[in-house]
């Protein structure tokens, strides 16, 4: 598939906003959110919008519906959708052109549906209550929606309701909703993030084909460079509610010009060369685990080297975090061995001694949540050093400034909260926190997957320091394949409750793969707009080539 | 910050159902500490006035039958019904919140247990524990100020019990408590560290609410003459005192009566805007 059939129709504008001004309402004041943007969209056309959480993608995105959350005004700018003006309408001519002209896909696709109703009702609604056409044709044309995204049991699969689909599924059948009663445009606001890579793959070749097929303009916004290079004709980059540049998507990738941007790609750029090491730290033999009786983990034997790290790779339900927790004793095992510095460790949490819980340290996904929003940084990195060491007051003190000096803080964040804090440095506590114990082993589940990319470039560079520095072993759970090449020696590929492969990284990361981990390493998406492309053609002939076998 | 600048900064902010309730409440409290030293008579003077003479200057809440001033009698009640309602919603406040906390973290069996017996408290109506209480208590100990107080502590305790553990749940299953739990530290610890500040705010509001109500129980013991033992002025046994005159000298019982729901009204006031004004500044407190 090439880019040259959607050059039609191009020249014809659809969407004209400028000089748009958006005020958020906080902390008892207005603050700028938007500062002044324009934006430009030609029929048929796809436009990206990539930027950090905060760049004002989303709120740029729904004003193109002429729509500001509650809380935010439009102050300034005029928006010219197809000749009307969205600015001086009324709400109720608003709300007819966004059931038929403009449709909108939200990132959680599960939050977006109303669970009381089956899902081909909700699909048709927008378009039966515009009356574009009657109920049996328009259930007729949504199955034949679902058959183009690629949807399995297309024909019954919209009398399932809401909790009987997947996630990626839902969030095909909502772009379907969107398409049914065929806006002119349609603004995607993350709509891949929640999904893991081999759902994100069917999900993004369904909306870029509907799209085509279609010839719908777009707003497709993202924080992940790769996935908007295989959607978009243009590319607009956001930061602190102003444009940074805009370009075509191939010039831009091949050459952008603001030194923003190109940080953008940096984590990308992140290697280390492995290193073997000889010493086992710690040993999983023949591992099972199970949640009440249904069973998780299978037969799981894996060897974490000495100051070393070992990725554990895998989508979701795959079995990772769970082995994080049968490692912490969170979740004793059913069957089989944790064998650390080659002695058998208890199952269970509550039998270990303080000094075998010292030495295992877990660093959480969710920042958030990870730290009490009541106690200050000092509270939060002191409690383990008072806890294991024993040190007091001035003592402990200088031993938690000492670590803020370690993540690259200062003393004045020790009477700091949680509330004052960004993500980024948020993790950093935690991290600070695992290294108050003075731990042999860290386990890192998803530690970068909630941040920013260049927060994440920031805590994984912070993470090889240390290690360079203290020798600690990381386990380090993900399902970014650009994480793991950037950080790790060894890879464990786990696949539904099992082991598929471990090895040095090189060894993974190079053919021969066995099929799933060739699934999942094709899956993470290149910065190269042709990837998605090649990808399908080339899934594509494999499956022929099977059939015809 | 200091104490002073700190209110000023909440008083701005707040809102009028705070400042209202907050208004009302402050005389009320006023009124308690220092009525006894102002107040015309004693509670107990007898035939300070004509009885049923009505309201007046001299006696603003009228003479009741024994020709005792109410308004008098009002005043110096005050602090004792303010007094225990507090001291009673506060332990209640205290078992409630330990059993709700400890219910919510140990779970399983602990958990199912205390939640029955508290199903089981709370299933019986408020007045009727609260009067079996008393009369479990036997004749020696009923007439008792502190007794009222254990009664309300009592009725409270479970139904604080279940809102401390709701919380609680919601806190448990954050991963700040899980990092606790992985660090080695005892159940006693993590109640006290980690999930107890973060339901502050609830039980804060939880606790103006029913001390909001304890004045209305205490009264109504007193009204149904088991209440403190006669001749201490308590607010809902002067109402039961003068009820047969309420035609011929309705003061006598809209007085006290006014004193009680303007108690009622201000508290609850009071708690409505500091729910409201906590939703807001969740750090302040």
């Amino acid at each position: 598939m090439t880019n040259t059939f959607h050059k039609k129709n191009k020249s014809e504008l659809l969407l004209e906003m400028k000089d748009i001004q958006i005020d958020g309402f906080a902390d008892n004041r207005w603050h700028k959110i938007i500062k002044g943007m324009n934006l430009k969209l030609n029929k048929g056309e796809v436009l990206g919008l990539i930027g950090e959480s905060g760049a004002g993608k989303s709120t740029i995105g729904k004003a193109a519906m002429g729509y500001t959350q509650p809380g935010c005004k439009l102050v300034e700018g005029s928006i010219i959708f197809d000749g009307i003006d969205l600015v001086n309408i009324s709400d109720q001519e608003k709300r007819n052109i966004w059931s038929t002209k403009i449709a909108y896909v939200a990132q959680s696709a599960a939050a977006s549906f109303n669970p009381a109703h089956k899902l081909i009702f909700q699909t048709i609604e927008a378009a039966k209550k515009s009356k574009i056409n009657n109920e049996k044709l328009l259930i007729k044309d949504a199955i034949q929606l679902y058959k183009t995204l690629q949807l399995p049991d297309s024909e019954t699969i919209g009398y399932r309701y809401p909790h009987q689909v997947s996630g990626g599924q839902l969030q095909r059948i909502m772009t379907a909703m969107a398409i049914s009663p065929r806006p002119e445009l349609i603004i995607f606001d993350e709509p891949t993030t929640a999904l893991d890579v081999t759902t994100q793959v069917e999900v993004l070749a369904a909306i870029r084909d509907i799209v085509h097929e279609f010839n719908t303009a777009a707003i497709y916004i993202t924080h992940d460079l790769a996935v908007v290079a295989q959607m978009a004709d243009r590319i607009k980059v956001l930061r602190y509610g102003e444009e940074v540049e805009e370009a075509e998507t191939r010039s831009m990738l091949s050459n952008p010009k603001e030194k923003y941007t190109k940080s953008l790609w940096s984590v990308r750029s992140l290697t280390k060369p492995e290193e073997k090491s000889l010493d086992t730290i710690l040993s999983l033999e023949n591992v099972d685990a199970s949640y009440g009786k249904s069973k998780v983990l299978f037969n799981v034997s894996v060897n974490i080297p000495k100051g070393k790290t070992v990725a554990i790779v895998g989508e979701s339900g795959s079995g990772k975090t769970t082995l994080a927790k049968v490692i912490t004793g969170l979740l004793p095992q059913t069957n089989g061995n944790i064998n650390y510095n080659e002695k058998v460790l208890p199952s269970r949490l509550e039998k270990r001694t303080k000094e075998q819980l010292r030495k295992i340290q877990m660093i959480f996904q969710m920042p958030d949540t990870a730290i009490n929003p009541r106690q200050t940084v000092e509270e939060i990195i002191g409690r383990p050093i008072e806890f294991y060491h024993g040190l007091k007051k001035n003592e402990r003190k200088t031993k938690v400034i000492e670590l803020l000096k370690m993540i690259e803080l200062d003393e004045s964040y020790l009477y700091r909260f949680p509330l004052e804090l960004s993500g980024g440095q948020k993790q950093r506590i935690c991290i600070a926190r695992a290294l108050a114990a003075n731990p042999e082993l860290i386990i890192c589940d998803e530690v970068t997957s909630a941040l920013d990319q260049i927060v994440q470039e920031g805590i994984l560079k912070l993470l090889q320091k240390l290690q360079k520095e203290l020798g600690v072993t990381y386990i380090f759970i993900t399902h970014d394949i650009a994480t793991v090449k950037a950080i790790s020696d060894e890879i464990v590929v786990m696949y539904q409750g099992k082991v598929v492969e471990q090895g040095m990284k090189s060894q993974i990361l190079n053919p021969p793969f066995p099929e799933y981990t060739n699934l999942l390493l094709s899956s993470v998406p290149d910065m190269d707009p042709n990837w998605l492309s090649d990808l399908l053609n080339k899934r594509n002939n494999l499956k022929y080539t099977k059939d015809t076998n | 910050m200091t104490m002073i600048s700190k209110f000023q900064d909440l008083w701005k902010r707040s809102n009028i159902t705070f400042k209202v309730g907050f208004i009302i409440l402050f005389i009320h409290i006023l009124i308690a500490i220092t009525g006894p030293f102002w107040a015309p008579y004693h509670y107990a003077t007898i035939n300070v006035g004509e009885p049923l003479t009505g309201m007046s200057w001299k006696y603003p809440f009228g003479v009741d039958a024994l020709g005792r001033d109410i308004f008098s009698r009002v005043i110096h009640g005050s602090w004792m019904v303010i007094s225990l309602s507090i001291l009673g919603t506060s332990a209640g406040l205290l078992v409630g919140a330990f059993t709700g906390l400890f219910s919510a973290y140990a779970g399983g069996w602990i958990d199912e247990t205390i939640q029955r017996i508290n199903e089981g408290f709370i299933s019986i109506p408020f007045l009727i524990l609260g009067l079996l209480i008393i009369l479990a208590a036997g004749p020696d100990l009923s007439g008792e100020p502190l007794l009222m107080a254990l009664a309300v502590a009592i009725v409270y305790a479970p139904r604080i019990s279940r809102i401390a553990r709701s919380a609680a749940l919601e806190v448990i299953t954050k991963d700040f408590v899980i990092a606790a739990r992985l660090r080695g530290e005892s159940a006693i610890s993590i109640i006290r560290r980690e999930i107890l500040p973060n339901t502050y705010g609830t039980l804060l509001v939880e606790f103006a609410v029913r001390a909001g109500f304890a004045p209305i129980l205490i009264g109504s013991f007193g009204y149904l003459g088991f209440g403190i033992r006669p001749p201490f002025p308590e607010w809902g046994s002067i109402i039961n005192d003068n009820r047969m005159l309420v035609y011929m000298s309705p003061i006598t019982v809209i007085g006290p009566a006014i004193a009680l729901s303007s108690l009622v009204v201000s508290l609850n006031l009071f708690t409505e805007g500091l729910a409201r004004l906590l939703r807001t500044a969740k750090r302040e407190l």
